[in-house]
């Protein structure tokens, strides 16, 4: 039974994980954190917290609010910045048999550029997954990714900075997202993350004011995996490079929905902040329903709802 | 830290909506240290979707022995969440992770302490008295609830304490706020221990520099998702920078929280 597949194809180097179960950014700190719960070393790779390149303290509270099956957040990239994040953990990550991916933001073309000419080469450091979909920060982010000339002059400037994999983690909100994808696939893109949170809102019923201090929030969870779904389905059709799911996957079952629709792995998030074990046992889920249905490797599956 | 099925051995409702919870939890009740909190998991098919951040209110062993292996949870009903739980019957099973988060910090050479519950603070501070009496200091307990109708019934009050009460209309003990009570009890106290609603804290941090230079140190919960240092939604403004609530905290000193900030 095989798990492990080169996330990135298209990439000279490539990128081999040792199966298609991810974390999600935001949700799993810098690894280290959940290091420090679950054997991460299973996993196939480890997405770290969004870095910029100066540290950034997020927004103010409340930055949490629970919906029906899902969560709504408005975290605001509290990062340690990207120096910090080259000295104190990328040397803990060299020593991981897992690999980790550095997921980046920037409030512009060119400091998305430098975030990526400093990864470029470091120890520990296996690939980036460039943020264009942040919804949470009031510059950058999410508008870079909504249209695809804006995201693939984001892309193209990261892929000149630095010879490492890159994903490319878009937006559904206000986003022709195939459009988007085919753009980004253009500029560089060796696989596409879909997708990041969906734009929603809570109000504070006593106060009479919106709950979140910067209004809008993003939402995540069980609750948006059906869209996901969908996106990664069309996605994955517009385009020839490997498409990662990521949105509500809480279960082996829903793992194999994405994979079917086309995504060649997932990322595990919102579940992983609910059960820390929920990553593992996607994985393990994963690997029962291989052998139950003798199927040899886990490729087969890719795009297998989506052929008709 | 162990995520695990944790049996309730019983469950009582106190007072209307205030809810008191012992469950069976050998290898976390062995861990745990008082003003450590646990992740409870109050839903079913993902409705609510997170686990709710509860302080561990008591420690104790089943039988005769010296290790604990049960723990008790106190907690009143805020929302969908604690509403849900407070549902649960004996037998019935809750997903618990925990141990989480720093203890306080009781120091040995501490002879008198004195704590301060505002509410359902109670709770840590319970397992905290009953701690530093096994331990031999004079333990002072300033409570302060909304009124005698309110007030926590003896059992869940931890025993070998001089305890002091506080209501805001006045129907027992002190009529007023409970921190009201603090300066005619810090005198000569080691460690002051302070657990409540922010509003108290923030009154605390306000009369301050009125009190004896006691070391206050508060448990302070800012709102949660993962409860383990992986989403950085519970971040706390402090002298030092960002802290997590759950990582860091959710014990702090007062003197180090950026209130204003709050």
């Amino acid at each position: 039974m095989t798990l492990s597949f080169n996330l990135v194809p298209g990439h000279p180097g490539g990128l081999w994980l040792a199966n298609p179960v991810l974390t999600a950014s935001g949700t799993c700190g810098y690894g280290v954190e959940l290091g420090e719960i679950i054997d991460i070393q299973r996993l196939g790779a480890i997405v770290c917290k969004g870095i910029t390149l100066h540290p950034r303290e997020g927004n103010p509270q409340p930055r949490v609010a629970e919906t029906p099956a899902g969560l709504l957040n408005s975290i605001g990239l509290q990062n340690i910045g990207v120096e910090a994040l080259i000295r104190d953990m990328a040397p803990l990550w060299a020593s991981w048999r897992v690999p980790v991916i550095v997921n980046i933001a920037g409030e512009s073309a060119r400091e998305y550029r430098e975030v990526a000419r400093r990864l470029d080469g470091v120890p520990g450091v296996a690939g980036i997954e460039v943020n264009i979909s942040c919804p949470n920060v009031a510059q950058g982010g999410m508008e870079f990714g909504a249209k695809p000339r804006p995201a693939a002059r984001v892309v193209a400037a990261v892929r000149k900075a630095t010879g490492l994999p890159l994903l490319v983690k878009l937006t559904p909100n206000g986003a022709d997202m195939p459009a988007v994808a085919r753009a980004v696939a253009e500029a560089g893109a060796d696989a596409l993350t879909v997708m990041n949170t969906i734009l929603g809102l809570a109000i504070d019923t006593t106060q009479r004011k919106p709950f979140f201090p910067a209004v809008k929030a993003g939402l995540s969870g069980p609750a948006i995996k059906p869209i996901a779904l969908y996106h990664v389905y069309e996605v994955a059709r517009a385009v020839s490079v490997p498409v990662v799911g990521c949105g509500g996957i809480a279960s082996a079952t829903d793992a194999l929905e994405f994979l079917m629709a086309g995504a060649t792995a997932v990322q595990v998030g919102t579940a992983t902040l609910v059960n820390p074990k929920a990553p593992l046992e996607v994985l393990e889920g994963l690997e029962a329903y291989l052998k139950q249905k003798n199927i040899a490797d886990v490729r087969e599956l890719v795009g297998a709802a989506a052929k008709a | 830290m162990e995520v695990i099925d944790a049996r309730v051995l019983s469950r009582e409702e106190l007072l209307p909506e205030l809810f008191f919870i012992w469950l069976e939890a050998p290898t976390i009740a062995r861990e745990a240290r008082p003003g450590q909190f646990l992740m409870v998991s109050c839903g079913v098919h993902k409705d609510p979707l997170l686990r709710r951040p509860l302080c561990v209110s008591r420690l104790a062993p089943m039988g005769n022995g010296q290790t604990p292996d049960r723990l008790a949870l106190l907690f009143s009903v805020r929302g969908r969440g604690s509403l849900s739980l407070g549902q649960c019957q004996t037998g019935d099973c809750l997903s618990i992770l925990g141990p989480l988060g720093k203890p306080f910090r009781l120091e040995r050479a501490s002879r008198k302490v004195v704590l301060v519950a505002g509410g359902t603070g109670l709770s840590p501070l319970g397992g905290l008295a009953e701690e530093a009496v096994r331990q031999g200091k004079e333990v002072t307990l300033l409570l302060g609830v909304e009124s005698a109708t309110k007030m926590f019934p003896p059992r869940v009050i931890p025993q070998g304490v001089r305890l002091e009460v506080a209501s805001m209309d006045g129907s027992m003990g002190h009529k007023g706020l409970v921190t009201e009570l603090l300066a005619a009890h810090l005198a000569g106290a080691d460690q002051c221990f302070a657990v409540g609603p922010l509003g108290m804290y923030k009154t605390l941090a306000r009369i301050r520099p009125s009190l004896p230079p006691v070391p206050i140190q508060i448990s302070l919960e800012t709102r949660m998702a993962c409860g383990t240092g992986l989403c950085f939604a519970c971040s706390v403004p402090t002298r030092q920078g960002l802290r997590l609530s759950c990582k860091d905290g959710p014990v702090f000193a007062l003197d180090e929280v950026l209130w204003d900030r709050l």
